[in-house]
Parts: structure tokens; C-alpha cells; sequence
């Protein structure tokens, strides 16, 4: 049969960490002893000791899964790293299946929803999220970005999505697949057309 | 639909002008060939577009030739000759062409489009067996288009989803199949935020025509106060040029990282001032753009 981990640190399930660690130093030092006794007495100390360490390990990771749920909401940290993960498709379905959607779910949808290039989804999220918490900054500076520098309908075309290292080099010449050479004569006729009669 | 993706006149050097018109001349030749008369009505801009970024990004230069137009037997021009290539994007532009129609019946029905369609139908046959999986792309693209509009979904992103998917998956085929580099992430955003900008100009073209006839328009649904279209469209500016605004920017900025040599001058200008001119072109009208002669 199993133990209940705080069943083995002789503590309560709501007791602090505090506690815990207390309960915990005095019963390893207690079964520490006990493994050198002699006989059943000697093995039974060492399975205690054994135990005592699995159990307080446990208890420790859950609580501080616990820090980061009760700091995101539930599962929403797990959510965040399967987004930065890359599995998009992962961290939809578990949105999907949350029931709260608090300030911090609306982000992380739009920001599933930025990176599929659904970019009015991602802003209308944003702004669900602002609506909720209007004074997070970081939901205000991601609007504010979203809307003003990834929508400007002004910004240079040359220079976006190009490193900074790479601006200003020089574009190798054009020749225009060859037509770039065709004869001044070719050239003078032509520059009449202006494709009309086609369709 | 086609007639989206055009250079701007203004910035466009002579060279490129003649670049871009072989090009569309060689749509128009090379289906002259291989299917008949009547379906080179459907060559466009977009497919133009197409067909020069292709040569370029697969780095597969066509062999121009002086020859006469069917239009205007008196004058000479450049025209880009068959190549495999070329005949794949001349499919493919039937594929897309017969399907657009198709869909126009579906959603508004009318004699012009029932004829249109059955005029193109036995060519669509042929272009069919030659690009197969381009014609299954667009089938399912197009099936999850009609299921959307039946939901009366107002996401613009969404709809416009299946149309950025469709454009990017036909070119990664057409691409695969010449043994080009098909796995280019910032070739396949590029592909989808021109699908995508391509579907919502074409929405907002639509405005008026789709409000009186009562017919799905994701623009209609998202904003609902349509009255009069200029009204609808200073209304809900800021909305609009955010959605079309970014997808052109991204457009760019991918464009940005394709290197591209011969035809750069001219795809730039299409990319960086042609997608700006035509969106601002429709906010400003109070009737279709798409037949802008180029």
C-alpha cells in the first residue's frame, strides 16, 4: 500500500514549510540511527529512511508547482512553455479545455494566435486581456507594437525584416532576367505601351 | 478575383515594365498553346506575379522571343517562351481560375459565371490531369471556405486562412516539383500573407455588390454597420488597415529574406509599393478596382 508522503513526515497536508522541514531533520535523524541496529530493527530504519527522503522530494515538488499555478492560474505555466516550446497545437487544446479565462489566458491565446499569423485574433485577444487587467504593462506594450510598428502602413519596406548588420549593403544589379539589355530601339517603341488591350 | 498584385507604375523602371508584361504575354502564349483561345481570358496580374517569382526564386531563366500579340497583330513585343515551368503556373492559373468560379456560383449564382465555367471546363479537365495535387489543394481549401461562410464566421483571419494555405501549399508543390528549396520558412510566410491579403482585397472590393445581394462577406459580418460603402469604410479604417496593414508587413519582411537576383527590382516593386497602392486604391473607391488595366 502506498503512503501519503505526509503521512510519512508525520505532518499535516496544510502544514508550512517550515514544519515540514522540522518534522523532516528530526526523523532522519531518528531512522539514521535506527539503520544500524541490529536485525529487522536495522533494515525496517533503513526503509524508513529511504521513504522519509521520497516523501519530503515529493512534497517539495508539488508545492512549488503549486507557487507557479498559483501565480499564472492553473496549468498556465505549463501552457507558456509549450507555446515557447513551439507546440501550438498542444497548448490550444489545453486553453481550450480551461474553463477561467482570466487576463493571462487571453494572452497567451493571442499570443498562440500571433504566432499561427492571425494577427486581428492576436489583437483582439489583447485587448480582452487589457480589459481585464488594464494596467499590465506588458500587455499594453504588446498592443501598442502589434498596432503601431507590425501594422504601419508608413514604415520602410527596404529596411523591414532585414538585420541591422545586413542594412545599407549594397543590392547586386538587376538585369532583369536579360531584358535589361534589349536594344534602345526595342526599348523607344515600346515605352508607348502600356498593356491596354490586353486583358 | 485576380488583379491584386500589381506593380507600381510609378516607381517602375522601363526594364521591369518589360519584364512583367513577357511574363504576362507568356501566360497568355503558353495557354494559347497547350489548351486554346478562350481560356487565355483568364490570365491576371496575380498569376503574373506568380510566374516571374517563380522563374526567379528557382533561378530558371525563360528564353524571350520577339513575337506578335493576338490583340494587337501589329506590334512586337517580348514574350517569355514555354518551359515547363511556365506550363505548370498556366495550370495552375486554370486550376484556380475554374475554381474561383465555381465558388462564385456556389455563393452568387448567375448566368455570367454558369457560362464562364462551362466554357472553362473541359481546358480545366486537361490542366487537371497535369497538376493533380494543385487542383486537390484547392478543392480542400476551398471546401473549408464554403464551411466557414455556412457558419457565418466573422474572424477575417480565419477565412482568409484558407486562402493563404491554398496559395502557399500550390506553390510549395509547384516549387517541390522543380527541385526547388520548398522547406523555406519565409517562403511559405510569404505565400501566406499574400493568400491572405489577395482574399481580403478581394472582400473588400465585394463590399457593395455582397451587401445587396445579401452574401457572405467576412468584413459585413465582423463590422455589421454597413450603409453606404465609402461610410462603411472610413467607419471601421482603423480596424481595416490594421488587418491588411500587418499582412502586407509581414508579406514584406519575408519577401526580405528570400534571396532573390534577376527580377528583384521588379518583385520588389510589386511587394513594397504595388500591395500599398492597390489597398489604398479600394479604401478610396466607391466602386471594384480589380480591372485596372497595368
Amino acid at each position: 500500500m502506498v503512503q501519503n508522503p505526509y503521512e510519512i513526515l508525520q505532518v499535516q497536508f496544510d502544514s508550512s514549510m517550515e514544519e515540514i522541514e522540522a518534522s523532516y531533520k528530526r526523523l532522519r535523524a531518528q531512522y539514521s540511527e535506527d539503520r544500524f541496529l541490529e536485525g529487522e530493527a536495522g533494515r525496517i530504519g533503513a526503509v524508513n529512511l529511504m521513504n522519509l527522503e521520497n516523501a519530503y522530494s515529493d512534497i517539495l515538488n508539488t508545492r512549488s508547482k503549486e507557487k507557479i499555478q498559483s501565480e499564472y492560474g492553473t496549468d498556465l505555466g505549463e501552457i507558456d512553455r509549450m507555446i515557447k516550446d513551439g507546440n501550438l497545437d498542444g497548448a490550444q487544446i489545453e486553453l481550450d479545455k480551461m474553463s477561467d479565462r482570466s487576463a493571462h489566458w487571453h494572452f497567451l491565446q493571442s499570443i498562440i494566435f500571433y504566432k499561427k499569423g492571425w494577427y486581428d485574433e492576436s489583437r483582439a485577444q489583447l485587448k480582452l486581456a487589457l480589459n481585464l487587467e488594464p494596467n499590465n504593462t506588458q500587455y499594453q506594450t504588446a498592443l501598442s507594437r502589434l498596432e503601431q510598428v507590425m501594422a504601419s502602413g508608413t514604415s520602410n519596406p527596404y529596411t523591414m525584416g532585414v538585420p541591422p548588420e545586413a542594412q545599407g549593403q549594397p543590392i547586386p544589379p538587376d538585369n532583369s532576367m536579360g531584358l535589361g539589355n534589349c536594344c534602345t530601339t526595342l526599348c523607344l517603341l515600346d515605352c508607348c505601351c502600356n498593356m491596354l488591350r490586353c486583358f | 478575383m485576380y488583379g491584386y498584385i500589381t506593380p507600381d507604375k510609378s516607381n517602375l523602371l522601363n526594364k521591369d515594365f518589360l519584364l512583367f508584361r513577357a511574363f504576362y504575354c507568356g501566360i497568355c502564349k503558353t495557354t494559347a498553346k497547350y489548351l486554346g483561345n478562350i481560356p487565355r481570358l483568364t490570365t491576371n496580374y496575380d498569376i503574373t506575379f506568380l510566374n516571374v517569382f517563380l522563374h526567379a526564386y528557382l533561378n530558371i531563366m525563360p528564353e524571350f522571343k520577339s513575337q506578335n500579340c493576338i490583340l494587337n497583330p501589329f506590334k512586337r513585343k517580348e514574350i517569355a517562351q514555354p518551359n515547363s515551368l511556365l506550363k505548370d503556373v498556366m495550370d495552375l492559373n486554370i486550376l484556380l481560375s475554374y475554381h474561383n468560379l465555381l465558388d462564385k456560383v456556389i455563393d452568387k449564382d448567375g448566368l455570367k459565371y454558369r457560362s464562364a465555367l462551362s466554357m472553362l471546363k473541359k481546358h480545366y479537365k486537361k490542366s487537371k490531369t497535369d497538376l493533380p495535387e494543385a487542383d486537390k489543394i484547392i478543392k480542400e481549401e476551398y471546401e473549408d471556405l464554403l464551411y466557414l461562410e455556412k457558419q457565418n464566421s466573422s474572424s477575417l483571419d480565419k477565412t482568409s486562412d484558407c486562402f493563404g494555405k491554398m496559395l502557399t501549399r500550390c506553390v510549395l508543390h509547384i516549387i517541390r516539383k522543380h527541385n526547388g528549396d520548398f522547406t523555406n520558412i519565409h517562403l511559405k510566410s510569404f505565400f501566406y500573407n499574400i493568400g491572405k491579403y489577395v482574399y481580403y482585397m478581394d472582400a473588400l472590393d465585394d463590399l457593395k455588390d455582397d451587401f445587396k445581394h445579401k452574401k457572405y462577406n467576412p468584413f459585413l459580418l465582423k463590422f455589421k454597420n454597413y450603409s453606404k460603402r465609402e461610410q462603411f469604410l472610413a467607419d471601421n479604417k482603423s480596424d481595416i488597415e490594421f488587418a491588411v496593414n500587418v499582412t502586407i508587413n509581414q508579406a514584406i519582411e519575408s519577401f526580405n529574406r528570400l534571396f532573390i537576383k534577376e527580377g528583384r527590382d521588379l518583385l520588389s516593386n510589386i511587394v513594397y509599393y504595388g500591395l500599398r497602392r492597390k489597398f489604398g486604391l479600394i479604401m478610396n473607391s466607391t466602386k471594384k478596382q480589380h480591372k485596372e488595366k497595368i
